[in-house]
């Protein structure tokens, strides 16, 4: 069943992507990326490779965390359990249809799409830095679930009538392959989604359209993880102070020329010395991706 | 429902006033210890109700929020403490450090298990033997009269522990839900006739097509037994047929019978061993009186094993392994120990055996310090194998000796070895996930005639904390059954489901609110019952379970409850403080004060 979920999100976000990317980017452009994409991610292969080990270590670790210490759900509950039935006794079939499809779908589109129009971009500052933000939602989350324990409103308050899971139960599957039910404070919905909004309308000069659609689906995002009783309305508060912790960290992160350079020099020393690095390298040199890459170079 | 009002009728702007002292409590650090305050400087009643969330019980929490509501409503300052199920059976079980708790309760076929559950004399341990800390030395004496007495003495022993029960309100009994499994039908012809809460449910089961006679899958909505499979952690066992299905037992039940299952035969040594079923048993061998607690010699039997029974290591099963869990189970260290450490589960059980002679290979006798019909229930422990068990207490034990059932590792780990006699041998797990069986293929059920056998090579189970997947899972096809059972939610949709049934089973599970009678309020037995009238279990099994649950005032089968406490609408004792499930606020205040408790200035409810 997390199969059939799976090839819809993919089907769907895909055909999301194929009709807005050539619009919102331009196939000039597009093709030009495609073609320089090798060199482009040469240039940023250390942010690269750092998002894809903490995409990797979360995949990993996260089901073997052990739970929060602070239990927070009683002080949640105690505080917006009113608030929580009132925003969700708006039961219409049709919000909670959209409302599901933005969580699932909407916030697919929103996280893969900048990742590829920022890549399409000439410079490779906003490309950097929206996947250093990503890095760092993507750490500091999980290290918050560490300390905090809190289940979602969903767990608490049975009678809300728009939960996701009693709409469409398959998409739990989803969800529990992704994150534990005890991980709800802060929400990672929130805080990726207002990260790619802030970045959003920091690029809106190159891409406008985009930028109202990163508003209107982050807003949607958000309002949506209440709506469907997954989060309390504290968890998209945090989220919403990590992403502006983690977009202020990227800019300093990627505008500190030195810093990039100093990293990225220890990362070459690495390669070229450790015995990791050294072996790394000859499979990288010996393997037919690598003399595909340089064949395609050399025309 | 709409915002403003509570489902209760109680006004939830309350709620709020206990959000601000929860934060406050919060902030200070230690939210899951938030205590009775009620002798401290602050002298309202403040009191934390634990429980499990909607994943992993929905009528729990359920049943929570509307006690929290109602104490509200009585003017109490109440938090919730909401816990996954294993840190809920710690809290509640093993470590004691609660107030209130709402949670489903194994229960038992038979009433003595209220022996274990609530004799003074298990107060201080850990484990399912009396976790609310009940003292009570005349309600003990009823408890041993039952457990004691002759099978014709009995129903009027239990009756008359029962009319205490009702009176002291250890804890408050709610309700028996109805137990639905939805099982496919076409795969498995006849599947919709078996019991898949029993381990005998997955054993001669009739494919249709011989491929399907590799792989019955069935889904759990518990994570805990991927988790852990120590048949002794009580912390991860709740109920279900899976660790009975590795470890034989020496009689199961059946169609509520206990029959020879490991054991071949037991005969009771008396003037009559023709007569198995304990008439032998009259007056005069019934269990002479203890004096504190301790047990007294009761009726022999005399138990043969099957021949040729092997663990699935190729060991051979003997008396010795009886005669060793027997022990095991009343001290956990073997004689390692300050003192005995007993278990988490099956206490019991394991006193109810007085003591045990191995008397060849496959016999030995074993002397019951209880009546014959608690007697039969100590025949159904699991048997473990004394050369895997003993040389785990034994490595344990020279490197951390224990002071607490806590820290004893034999009694939670993970890392004894699984070896039992049963039908199927634990395959493989993966956390959270999926946990398979393998058929043992030299197991006795296929020597002897007329014992169902593992007619499946491997059941795996997949865990899915949803009922309403685990019906979409069963509708769509890999899946053949629910081992647990659909909750009432879902039953719904399960009824609808093609090519498979629901399939009931008699349930002893049952759902209460128990009391920590350790601390200060509710020693109080009029504390406890002015709390059970707060509740109305009508409604609950109306709003809860869609009417599918039996309303109790005691938790036992029906047929042990005498005529004078059967449900009539309410509790004989603590009748509901209101009309039709609705709270009367002003009865409420009124019945804490009678009791001798106070209201301040705020309406808040403040102690004696």
């Amino acid at each position: 069943m997390l199969t059939e979920v799976l090839t819809g999100v993919t089907v769907v976000v895909g055909i999301l992507l194929v009709i807005t990317l050539p619009i919102a980017v331009g196939w000039r452009r597009l093709v030009t990326a495609v073609r320089e994409a090798p060199v482009r991610i040469y240039e940023s292969w250390p942010v690269i490779a750092v998002i894809l080990a903490v995409l990797l270590a979360n995949r990993v670790v996260r089901q073997q965390f052990p739970d929060g210490i602070v239990r927070l759900s009683g002080v949640f509950y105690a505080i917006e359990a009113d608030f929580m039935l009132w925003v969700t006794s708006l039961v219409h079939e049709e919000l909670i249809i959209y409302f599901s499809f933005v969580y699932v779908y909407g916030y697919v589109f929103l996280l893969v799409f900048p990742v590829l129009a920022y890549f399409a971009l000439e410079r490779a500052g906003p490309f950097q830095k929206l996947l250093v933000a990503y890095t760092l939602n993507y750490t500091i989350g999980p290290l918050i679930y560490l300390l905090v324990l809190a289940y979602g409103p969903r767990n608490m308050l049975v009678e809300i009538e728009t939960v996701l899971y009693d709409f469409g139960p398959e998409y739990q599957h989803l969800t529990r392959e992704v994150n534990r039910n005890t991980n709800v404070f802060p929400s990672l919905h929130t805080s990726l989604s207002v990260t790619i909004a802030i970045f959003a309308y920091q690029t809106r000069d190159r891409y406008p359209g985009w930028f109202v659609v990163a508003g209107l689906l982050g807003a949607s995002v958000a309002v949506s993880t209440v709506y469907l009783a997954i989060h309390w309305v504290m968890d998209v508060v945090a989220g919403i102070v990590l992403a502006a912790i983690s977009v202020a960290v990227a800019h300093h992160v990627v505008d500190d020329r030195q810093f990039v350079d100093r990293s990225r020099r220890a990362a070459v020393d690495w390669w070229r010395d450790s015995t990791v690095g050294i072996e790394l390298r000859e499979w990288w040199d010996g393997s037919s991706l690598a003399t595909a890459l340089r064949d395609r170079f050399r025309r | 429902m709409s915002g403003g009002a509570g489902r209760d009728g109680v006004d939830r702007r309350s709620v709020l006033g206990a959000g601000a002292a929860a934060l406050a409590v919060g902030t200070s650090g230690c939210i899951d210890t938030v205590r009775s305050v009620v002798n401290g400087s602050d002298p309202t009643f403040s009191v934390s109700i634990t429980t499990v969330p909607a994943d992993d019980d929905r009528a729990s929490i359920q049943i929570a929020r509307r006690l929290e509501q109602r104490l509200e409503a009585a003017g109490a300052n109440v938090t919730l403490d909401v816990r996954t199920y294993t840190d809920f059976l710690e809290a509640v079980l093993l470590d004691n450090d609660f107030e209130l708790f709402v949670g489903p309760h194994p229960g038992a076929r038979d009433p003595d298990f209220l022996y274990e559950t609530l004799h003074s004399m298990y107060a201080d341990e850990a484990g399912w033997q009396n976790p609310y800390g009940f003292p009570n030395v005349t309600f003990d004496d009823l408890l041993e009269r039952q457990r004691d007495a002759s099978p014709d003495e009995r129903p009027a022993e239990v009756a008359a522990m029962l009319r205490a029960f009702v009176r002291e309100k250890p804890f408050v009994p709610i309700c028996v839900p109805e137990d639905h499994r939805l099982v496919r039908t076409d795969r498995y012809p006849g599947l919709e006739g078996t019991d898949l809460s029993s381990p005998t449910g997955y054993l001669g089961l009739d494919p249709s097509e011989p491929e399907h006679a590799e792989t019955f899958t069935a889904i759990v909505t518990d994570s805990r037994p991927s988790v852990n499979q120590n048949p002794m952690a009580a912390e991860y066992r709740i109920h279900g047929p899976i660790p009975d299905l590795v470890y034989d037992s020496l009689a199961i039940v059946d169609g509520g019978e206990y029959r020879p299952w490991l054991a071949e035969s037991w005969q009771w040594l008396d003037d009559d061993p023709e007569e198995p079923d304990g008439d032998a048993v009259d007056d005069s061998t019934s269990v002479p009186d203890r004096v504190d607690g301790s047990s007294a010699a009761g009726p022999t039997a005399e138990i043969t094993i099957r021949q040729d029974c092997r663990f699935h290591d190729d060991e051979p099963v003997t008396a010795s392994d009886v005669e060793f869990t027997y022990e095991f189970l009343r001290d956990t260290t073997l004689g390692r120990g300050d003192g005995p450490v007993p278990p988490t589960m099956y206490r019991g059980l394991g006193e109810a055996v007085h003591s045990a002679e191995v008397v060849g290979d496959r016999r030995l006798q074993v002397t019951f310090a209880a009546g014959v019909s608690v007697a039969n229930r100590a025949l159904t422990v699991p048997i473990l194998p004394e050369h895997v068990w003993r040389e785990e207490v034994e490595s344990v034990a020279d490197s951390n000796l224990p002071r607490r059932q806590r820290q004893w590792g034999p009694l939670s780990s993970s890392s004894v070895e699984l070896i039992g006699s049963g039908p199927y041998t634990y395959a493989d797990s993966d956390d959270r996930n999926h946990l398979a069986l393998e058929r043992f293929d030299d197991h006795f059920s296929f020597r002897v005639d007329d014992l169902p056998t593992p007619s499946v090579e491997e059941l795996e189970f997949l865990v899915d904390p949803s009922s309403a997947s685990a019906v979409q899972h069963v509708a769509s096809g890999p899946v053949d059954a629910t081992t647990s059972p659909v909750e009432p939610y879902a039953y719904g949709e399960a009824t609808e489901v093609e090519n498979a049934d629901v399939q009931e089973t008699a349930s002893h599970r049952f759902y209460h609110v128990g009391f920590n009678v350790r601390r200060a309020p509710f020693r109080n037995p009029y504390v406890r019952r002015t709390i059970a009238q707060l509740l109305s279990p009508e409604a609950i099994v109306e709003d809860v379970f869609h009417g599918r649950a039996r309303p109790v005032s005691v938790p036992v089968e029906e047929s042990w409850v005498p005529a004078d406490l059967e449900w009539r609408g309410e509790d004989p004792v603590s009748p509901f403080l209101g009309t039709d499930g609705e709270l009367d606020e002003e009865r409420a205040r009124r019945a804490f004060e009678t009791i001798g408790f106070r209201y301040d200035e705020d309406g808040q409810l403040v102690g004696n």
